[in-house]
């Protein structure tokens, strides 16, 4: 086994391991700190190897018929380690009061599992790999945050994720019923032949719910907009961005490459499950006054947004779609860093009126805002203007033209979302309670997703003709 | 000067950066200095490249070269022309801004407007458009008034929506010219040259008609632009109303008219009266109205629909009418929302003595007095109204004429103060503009002599297409009814 397309998660498995010897041995019941900067190192060194295997081209590389390192994966593994790393960095911020040890761990441990989901090309696998990534997600959710409201936010978590892991092992075993086989490649094969057993559809149609479901796209989004409140709000953005990619990776796979002939009836369904996602979370998102859920919704509308690009069936929408989850991620992590300034020790869940005149009282912040905003929003000059060109043509390409007029009045609401919290920073009063002050690790989260946004934006075939390779190593 | 138009976009942008770091007292000069330069600047490319039909300064970079997607810049006749008058509002909105971060905004709003105006490529000019709408948010968030939220709001939500449809008809574009094997480009001259098929071009031109009303705030799509005026302050006001508006009218001019030439041809029989039913509502509207920035809103709403009348006749006069008019109302609009003194909540708008002359003359060039900016568009329109629609005019006429009038007399002897908000520099920084008009309006020919025939340029492809294309089907009509 050639283990150099493997470097980056080798050495995350490395420094979680470490950082339990370290946190043990060396700095017992000091501040997390530490273990913090480690895991940041850690990661940093992590993304540096992704970058490197995708440079060097060590892609293409199958460990049996288990893992693919394809130019997907490798995609993804750079957004990935990038949210985590943007999300070690809230937690810094985060560590000065609430932060515990072991979270550190838990999440490289969790960062590992999603890494080797987007890279699964067998059920077993993938459903190891997100189990991986889900039950470090459920000791934190349970074991950080705020007293009142973390126990429902745990519960409704481990309650929902497990069913949704219940779903999709039952789903799996259907399918190796009918097909004899886990691994989708031999899957796909099944569907070619003339005698296709009604088990195997419904398997295939349980799988695709199961996934749907853990990335909290409508109807089955309900549970994830508590979890999103009760979490801590540096777990909350690594759920939110990398969880909901991954998420969204692994369903791209099985849909591509193991269901790959049922493409004319998965197309369709996708489109309307975009369609339904997207109007509904931006109308649900509407009447918010909590940030935290607030963004939840948002996080759905972007996962709509996403489902819509690769609904439309074609490498050139699903390339959109990866274009936008990439800004959706990053912009959406530096709202999280805007939710944390929020925040105080007594009130970790901040109502939009905390932030009442933060752009006249601190205007770089708010420029800083402002463009993370305006991404996520879709507008010029940041790069969720081109999302939003690539999505609106990936759509008329493939002929769907409803959904892209859907699609095209989904997005004034999805800004006036966003305006929300921009009109309480400049046209609103300020609060009298005080604000968090902004540390450099959360000032550097801001000032770098707002350079992506703009760099993106002025140089957007960079990262599209990245989308159109990871696009194409699938479809 | 090969950079010149570049020079333009990227100076308010490095500008604004300047402003938001020099100490207090050196900002200012920076802002205002920035205006002046980016006014002289313009003024250059006018002299130099505002004869020609031909783009001059031309700068074209490939931007997403997947979608035909250019970084493409150039100005001719017509947009030298309105680049003008632009760089002349946001000078004079510089000298009226007051504070730190509304000049920032303004120069921020400057890049956008500039750069939409030269665009030459249909997706440059929907990013340089949309680059404005937050800008102008900015600038009513620090300096509006009690309605300042709902008017950032309704501003921005209209125009994004606006945005969004166009963004639509620009991936159809795309679209189409991939399925009828052409090459694929956004930019203006294969826009005109190749026409895309009729069923794209009817779903474009109700995109197109919807963004485009939207943004200009045609009749009944007119509320947001009432609330701004209110809710807002001078510079805001002045930028809106001579910059927004003619800015959406002139994509209509530029890039809708190229692109669903046919369609707009097919459906002149329903375009123009729905267009002079808009016209006629928000006259009357104006004779009912009795808030003055309420009323300047509906004065703009109204030469905007005359615009579109003109474009929509598909001839040559009036598409030339057309882009009179929205050089002459941008700088008429600019000054009349700049010479009317507001109250901290906007509730009063008063007219300072002295200046109520400017006053008068905006209200009669918007009017159409014969000799005033706008006038020779309203002659031309009415010429190409000549034939089997001219009667429509005749109402719309006479009630624009009854509206003049009653806005003139509420303009000029109404609600007066002595104690102006503007400095002498700041009503200096006016006249540019007022010359510029007077200019347009004593002797079209010579000054707009390049704008017309940039728009002659565009006006004989579409219409002389939309012609031919007429021709070619009654001719084989007539072939086919022959044994």
């Amino acid at each position: 086994m050639d283990i150099s397309s493997f470097y980056s998660e080798v050495t995350l498995a490395l420094v979680a391991i470490g950082l339990v010897l370290v946190d043990a041995v060396l700095w017992p019941r000091q501040s997390s700190r530490g273990n913090g900067y480690l895991a940041l190192f850690g990661s940093l060194i992590a993304l540096t190897f992704s970058l490197w295997e995708w440079e060097a081209s060590a892609i293409g590389y199958s460990v049996g018929d288990a893992i693919s390192q394809d130019a997907f994966s490798a995609f993804f593994d750079v957004l990935i380690l990038s949210a985590a790393v943007g999300v070690l960095l809230l937690c810094l911020h985060e560590a000065q009061s609430r932060v515990r040890d072991e979270f550190y761990i838990l999440l490289l441990l969790s960062v590992l599992g999603m890494m080797l989901a987007v890279s699964a090309v067998d059920l077993l696998v993938a459903f190891l790999a997100l189990e991986l990534a889900g039950l470090p997600l459920y000791v934190l959710t349970a074991g950080e945050g705020r007293a009142g409201i973390r126990g429902e936010a745990a519960a409704k978590l481990l309650h929902w994720g497990l069913l949704s892991s219940a779903f999709f092992l039952f789903s799996a075993g259907l399918l190796y019923m009918a097909t004899g086989a886990t691994a989708l490649v031999d899957i796909a094969t099944y569907w070619s032949g003339e005698d296709v057993d009604d088990v195997a559809r419904i398997g295939a149609a349980l799988l695709v719910a199961s996934l749907l479901f853990k990335a909290g796209m409508v109807p089955f989004h309900y549970w994830l907009v508590d979890v999103r409140e009760g979490a801590t709000t540096s777990l909350s953005a690594f759920m939110a961005s990398a969880g909901a990619a991954s998420s969204l990776a692994i369903l791209v796979r099985i849909l591509t490459t193991g269901l790959g002939p049922l493409h004319p009836i998965w197309v369709p369904s996708i489109a309307a499950f975009a369609a339904l996602t997207i109007m509904a979370a931006a109308l649900m998102a509407l009447n918010q006054r909590s940030l935290k859920r607030l963004l939840a919704y948002l996080v759905v509308v972007q996962g709509g947004c996403f489902l819509a690009g690769f609904g439309s069936g074609r490498a050139e929408g699903l390339a959109a779609a990866l274009f936008w989850v990439v800004i959706a991620a990053l912009g959406i992590v530096a709202l999280f860093a805007v939710v944390l300034l929020g925040s105080s020790p007594r009130q970790t869940n901040p109502s939009l009126s905390a932030y009442g005149g933060l752009g006249r009282e601190r205007p770089w912040l708010g420029l800083l805002i402002s463009i993370s905003l305006l991404s996520v929003a879709g507008l010029p000059p940041t790069a969720g203007f081109h999302a939003r060109l690539f999505v609106v043509y990936a759509l008329v390409d493939a002929q769907l033209f409803w959904l892209a007029i859907l699609f095209v009045v989904s997005l004034p609401l999805t800004f006036y979302a966003c305006a929300r919290l921009w009109i309480y920073m400049y046209f609103r009063p300020v609060p009298t309670a005080l604000r968090a002050e902004p540390s450099a690790e959360l000032f550097a989260v801001l000032l770098l997703a707002a350079t992506a946004a703009l760099g993106f934006g002025f140089a957007p075939d960079i990262l599209m003709e990245t989308a159109r390779s990871a696009a194409a190593s699938l479809m | 000067m090969d950079y010149a138009l570049l020079i333009l976009v990227c100076m308010p942008l490095v500008c604004g950066l300047a402003t938001s770091v020099m100490p207090a007292g050196g900002w200012r000069i920076v802002a205002v200095g920035c205006g002046v330069l980016e006014a002289a600047l313009a003024l250059a490319v006018f002299y130099l490249a505002g004869a020609e039909a031909a783009p001059h300064f031309v700068v074209r970079y490939e931007w997403i070269p997947s979608l035909g997607i250019s970084f493409y810049l150039g100005a001719d006749g017509l947009s030298a022309a309105l680049l003008l008058a632009i760089a002349f509002v946001f000078m004079a909105a510089l000298y009226a801004a007051q504070g730190r971060g509304e000049s920032i905004a303004l120069l921020c709003a400057t890049a956008g407007a500039v750069g939409a105006t030269v665009a030459r490529d249909f997706f440059l000019y929907c990013f340089f458009c949309e680059m404005v709408v937050w800008p102008l948010c900015v600038l009513a968030a620090l300096r509006g008034g009690k309605y300042r939220e709902s008017a950032a709001l309704q501003f921005a939500l209209h125009n994004l929506l606006g945005g969004t449809l166009l963004l639509f008809v620009a991936a159809s574009a795309i679209y189409y010219q991939r399925q009828a094997g052409l090459m694929v480009s956004l930019a203006i001259e294969p826009l005109v040259s190749t026409p895309l098929p009729l069923s794209f071009q009817f779903m474009a031109l109700v995109a197109c008609a919807l963004a485009f009303a939207l943004r200009t705030s045609l009749f009944p799509f007119h509320t947001w632009a009432l609330l701004w005026h209110r809710a807002v302050d001078r510079s805001s006001s002045m930028v809106v109303a001579g910059v927004i508006l003619p800015l959406g009218a002139y994509g209509l001019l530029r890039f809708a008219l190229p692109l669903c030439t046919e369609a707009i041809g097919t459906w002149r029989v329903v375009n123009l009266p729905l267009l002079v039913a808009s016209a006629l509502a928000v006259t009357l509207l104006i004779l009912v109205e009795r808030h003055p920035l309420r009323q300047l809103s509906l004065i703009a709403s109204c030469q905007m629909a005359w615009v579109a009348i003109g474009i929509a006749s598909l001839s040559m006069e009036g598409v030339q009418g057309a882009a009179i008019i929205i050089i002459g109302a941008s700088i008429a609009g600019a000054v009349l929302s700049c010479l009317l003194e507001r109250d901290e909540e906007r509730t009063v708008a008063v007219v300072v003595s002295w200046s109520r002359w400017g006053v008068l003359w905006a209200v009669l060039t918007l009017a159409g007095l014969p000799g005033l900016g706008v006038f020779p568009g309203y002659l031309q329109i009415a010429i190409a109204g000549g034939g089997q629609w001219a009667w429509w005019l005749a109402p719309l006429g006479l009630v624009a004429v009854l509206c003049a009038v009653w806005s003139l007399r509420f303009f000029a002897f109404s609600g007066r103060t002595n104690t102006p908000q503007l400095s002498r520099n700041q009503y200096i920084a006016l006249l540019p503009l007022v010359l510029y008009s007077c200019v347009i309006g004593l002797y079209p020919p010579s000054i707009a002599q390049g704008s017309l025939s940039a728009v002659n340029e565009i006006a004989s492809m579409t219409v002389g297409s939309q012609r031919s294309s007429s021709a070619e089907a009654d001719s084989s009509a007539k072939s086919s009814e022959e044994p």
